[in-house]
Parts: structure tokens; sequence; C-alpha cells
């Protein structure tokens, strides 16, 4: 088996590279495929918190480095989905603990026995950045409907280019609130692509939602009524190679929302 | 735990004072192999102080023995062995840490499925391919019942039935160095010791406090804990508030429940000093004696 890499990416912090990585790992994993999800963040981590982890991390991807362990002892098995492990950052060291050969070498080795690693990338373009890449065949760039977030978003891009590893990346733009797209507040996910001209894997609706599964470590897409988890789990047949059509996220939740849309939806309207 | 087969009983009556008591008791004790033995105390007429009778104590269980009897005419010394709860003049009563050892026999039968503990393996298997069972040994032991149902928070005041009834034992203390610090652990932070740790103030979740000796928090102990690292299964962890991510003594391991880590229930003020202390590998809290 040989399984393929994928970075998940900002550049700018608090788009949601986490969350995304948290979703789609988990969704991933749901429709029966071998899941690893990577949290390169060393001395900030997160995602054992958002996946409800944290409790049981012995081993961090530091003691496999520095070979106080083997590396299937470090990985830590999800509490429902027995195909989706983790491997933890370490929260007392800094970056530098880790080599973008050593990280590449754990991914090589990941491969043989998942389908899917998943690289959670911390914030920034430093050494954790270029640790994160290292090993990577696949990027995910996650951005928001901001102009900071996408000027962030094309840096990156621009250095993923210059990656020869990085076969494919794509875009995700998350937190998108279609009122304010529609009232002219809000960049739309067209301009997004237009700017970046870059291939679009999913569009992420803004979600209340996320705030409670983050605090509760339960990520989105087990809530089957959420959204934004129906949004990730179409993200993650798209990974796997399916043609899914984007989601209809512009959802009126009155009835007479949804009459006054099934009527407008016959006119388009031209900016 | 200790299993009473033979009693022993030592004539400590022509004692003069503590002095001559000591040595005594050293000689007597030294004598014969007190290995898992009973002793019975007969001490007369001397008037002994409670550190007296604290270190007396101590000292015959360092050598693994037991007393379960003292035999005493003063009243003062009467009184201590009362408050301490060794029996005096009377062999019919269980003492008081065989009632505990029983009730805590219970308390693991009951909660036997919260408990599933595993001991680090020195040396892992290095042959095994098979990745489900090296996975299989992230599964470690919790050290409170925690509930079955997913998503619900679990209340600490609910649990409450797990913890061991207080014990009246004295506070033997390590007799190695101490450090002292007074400061609020933050995420990231590491406190490695050699010897015993005290911290006045909390320790928040994403710190690690690791010493060859006892661990002591003066606060909300939240983050990972490590006492005896160096393999001390006597170490213990005490804490005002304890609500550790994991708490480790020498080899064992035990986790908190899962859905402790929501903040805004953790924080409250009300305060359950605690200790957790290893009995048969499993990581087992009491709540601290109240007097």
């Amino acid at each position: 088996m040989s399984g393929s890499v994928i970075v998940i990416t900002s550049g700018k912090g608090g788009v949601g590279k986490t969350t995304t990585s948290a979703n789609i790992g988990t969704a991933l994993a749901k429709d029966g495929s071998k899941v690893v999800l990577i949290d390169t963040d060393i001395g900030l981590r997160n995602l054992d918190l958002l996946l409800g982890l944290e409790n049981r991390i012995v081993y961090t991807i530091v003691d496999v480095v520095e070979e106080r362990c083997k590396l299937k002892q470090a990985l830590v098995k999800d509490k429902k989905n027995p195909n989706l492990c983790l491997l933890a950052a370490a929260q007392t060291r800094d970056k530098s603990a880790v080599t973008e050969e050593q990280l590449k070498n754990i991914c090589e080795q990941l491969k043989e026995d998942f389908d899917y690693i998943l690289v959670d990338c911390p914030a920034g373009i430093e050494q954790g950045f270029q640790n994160a890449v290292a090993g990577a065949n696949e990027a995910i760039v996650v951005t928001t409907p901001e102009m900071s977030a996408v000027r962030d978003a094309d840096r990156i891009i621009g250095l993923l280019e210059a990656k020869e590893d990085v076969k494919k990346y794509r875009l995700l733009v998350n937190r998108v609130r279609p009122n304010l797209i529609k009232s002219n507040d809000m960049m739309s996910v067209d301009d997004v692509v237009e700017i970046l001209s870059a291939e679009l894997i999913g569009v992420i609706p803004e979600d209340t939602g996320i705030i409670t599964s983050t605090n509760r470590g339960e990520p989105i897409v087990n809530n089957e009524k959420s959204l934004a988890g129906k949004a990730y789990l179409n993200v993650a047949r798209r990974i796997k190679g399916e043609e899914v059509p984007l989601l209809d996220i512009d959802e009126p939740t009155t009835f007479f929302g949804k009459v006054k849309k099934f009527f407008s939806s016959k006119v388009k309207v031209t900016k | 735990m200790h299993n009473v087969e033979e009693i022993y009983e030592i004539n400590l009556s022509n004692c003069k004072n503590s002095e001559s008591l000591a040595n005594d008791v050293i000689s007597a004790i030294e004598a014969v192999d007190i290995k898992n033995k009973a002793l019975k105390l007969n001490l007369g007429e001397l008037e002994i102080n409670q550190s007296q009778m604290v270190l007396l104590k101590s000292l015959i269980e360092s050598y693994n023995g037991k007393i379960i009897n003292i035999q005493t005419t003063n009243e003062l010394t009467k009184d201590i062995c009362i408050e301490m709860g060794i029996n005096i003049n009377d062999e019919n009563r269980l003492y008081t840490s065989e009632i505990q050892n029983a009730k805590l026999d219970e308390l693991r039968e009951e909660f036997k499925n919260g408990f599933e503990n595993q001991k680090e393996e020195a040396n892992p298997k290095t042959d095994t391919k098979n990745i489900e069972n090296d996975l299989q040994k992230q599964v470690i032991g919790v050290y409170r019942k925690a509930d079955e149902k997913e998503n619900e928070v679990v209340f600490r005041e609910d649990d409450v039935d797990f913890y061991a009834t207080p014990t009246d034992e004295a506070v033997v203390v390590d007799t190695k160095n101490t450090m002292y610090i007074n400061q609020t652990l933050r995420n990231g932070q590491v406190v490695d010791y050699d010897g015993n740790v005290v911290i006045i103030g909390d320790c928040h979740p994403g710190s690690e406090i690791k010493a060859t000796g006892d661990i002591t928090v003066w606060g909300v102990l939240g983050s990972l804990a490590h006492a005896g690292i160096k393999g001390n299964k006597e170490a213990k962890i005490r804490a005002l508030k304890m609500n550790a991510v994991q708490l480790r003594i020498a080899n064992c391991y035990s986790r908190r429940p899962d859905g402790g880590n929501i903040p805004y229930i953790v924080k409250s003020s009300v305060f359950t000093p605690e200790e957790a202390r290893v009995v048969d590998d499993n990581i087992v809290l009491f709540k601290m004696a109240q007097n």
C-alpha cells in the first residue's frame, strides 16, 4: 500500500487548518480509509483537543524522532473510529525539535500502512511550514474570504509551486457567509478562486456548531445535521477522486425564505 | 498490603525514656525477622507524644512490620493511639487499615470495568508487524469511573463514591530534597527534579511535572504529573483539586475520563484535596483525611 501525503496549510493563522484536518481526517476514516493525522505544530498543539484525544497521548512526534519509542507506539487511536490515528506534537518543545528529513522519513514509513496521511501545518512560513511540507505529495490551502487570508494563501501557493514533491494543490474556502456575500460585504468564493487561480476542493460555510464541537473534542462531521459537516464530507469524497457538485450553502432557514429563494433562483442577478 | 501470619509481642515496659525505647525497639526488630509480622507493643507507663509515635510506626513499617496492638497504662499514650487508629488493650477489634483494605477490595471489584490499567513495557517487542496490537497498547487506565454515554459531560460530584474512605495513615515524606515553586505552571513549562516537588499555584494543561519523589500541588492540578519516575511506586501525587490529564506513578499510567476538558466546568470554588497512590498497579485517588 502506498498512501498519499496531504499537507493542510494556509499561511495565516486562525483560518481553520486544524479544524479542517480533524474533520477531513474523520470523514475519510468514516468512509473506510485508513487515515493518520500528524500534528506538526510543535509547542502549540491543538489537534488532539479537537479530536478529544488529549488524555491519551503518551508519546509524541519528538519522542519518535529522538528514538525514545517506535513510530507505531506513538500513534493514538481515535475513540470511535479505529481507522483514524493521531501522531501528536510535543507541547514542551519548539519547531526546531524536528527536521525536514525526519518528517519526510516518518511520512514514508506511514505510507506503508495508511491510505491517507494528513499533515496539519502550523501558521507562518518558517521552519514549521518547511517541516510539514517536506514529505507531502499534495496540499490543501485553506483560506477565508478576507483579503489578508487570500494574500497569505497566495504566498503559500508560490512556495508550494517551488516544491518539486508537491504535485497538486487545491483550495478550500472556509467560513463563508452567504448572506454577507449577497449584500456585497464579503468576497465571493468565485472572487477568491479568480484571485488565486487555483483549483477549488470545497467551500465550508460559517457554522456556530464548530465552536461547540471544538470544545467537546468531537469533529463536526459526526453531526449529520450540520451544514459545515456535510461540506467536509464532500471534501473528503473529492479527495478520494469522486465528482461531487458543490454544496448549496445558501440555505435560508425560514419557510418564507425558501419560497423566496425558489422564485429568485430563476432570475440570475449579475453584479 | 500485609499478609499477617504471626504475631510478635515486644515488651518495652522497662524503658524509662523515649531514647532507650528507640534503642530497644531497634534491637528487638533486628533480632527477629519482622517482615509481614504483626507486632504487639507493651509500653507500660511510658508517655509518648504524637511525633514519637509516628516515628515508631514508620520505623516498624520500614521493616515491613505492622503494629496491631499497643498496651499501655498511660492516658496520654492511649489518646494518641486512638487518634492514630491503633488498637489499645483490646484484641478483638480489627485494626483500621484492615477495614480499609477490605473496603478498597470491594471498590476495586465494583469499578473493575473502569480500570484498564496497563504497565509500560520496558522493552517493546520489535518483531510484531501487527499495527492493531501496537495500537492497543495505547489503551491506558482511567482513574475515575467514566460515563459511557457519549457527548455527556461527567460532573465530578457524580462519581464521588469511587473514592476510598479517608485514611488516618501518617504522612511519611521521603527524605529526598524538595524543590519549592511559587508560581503558576503554564502550558509548555516543564518541572523535572530529582526529589520531591511542591508547587504553590495551579498547573495548567499542557505543562509537565516529573519528579523522582512525591508531587504536591497547592492548587488545581490540570496537567500531566509523573511521580517516582525512577520506579518508586511508593511516590504519591497530592493536589487541592485533581483534574490531571494523566497521572503516572513509576510505570503505572492512568488518564482522565473523556469529556472533562471543558474549562468552565473544571473551574469551581469547591476543593477536595486528593492523593493519588499506587494500589496493585492501579492508580487510586484517596480523599485526604480531614481533621
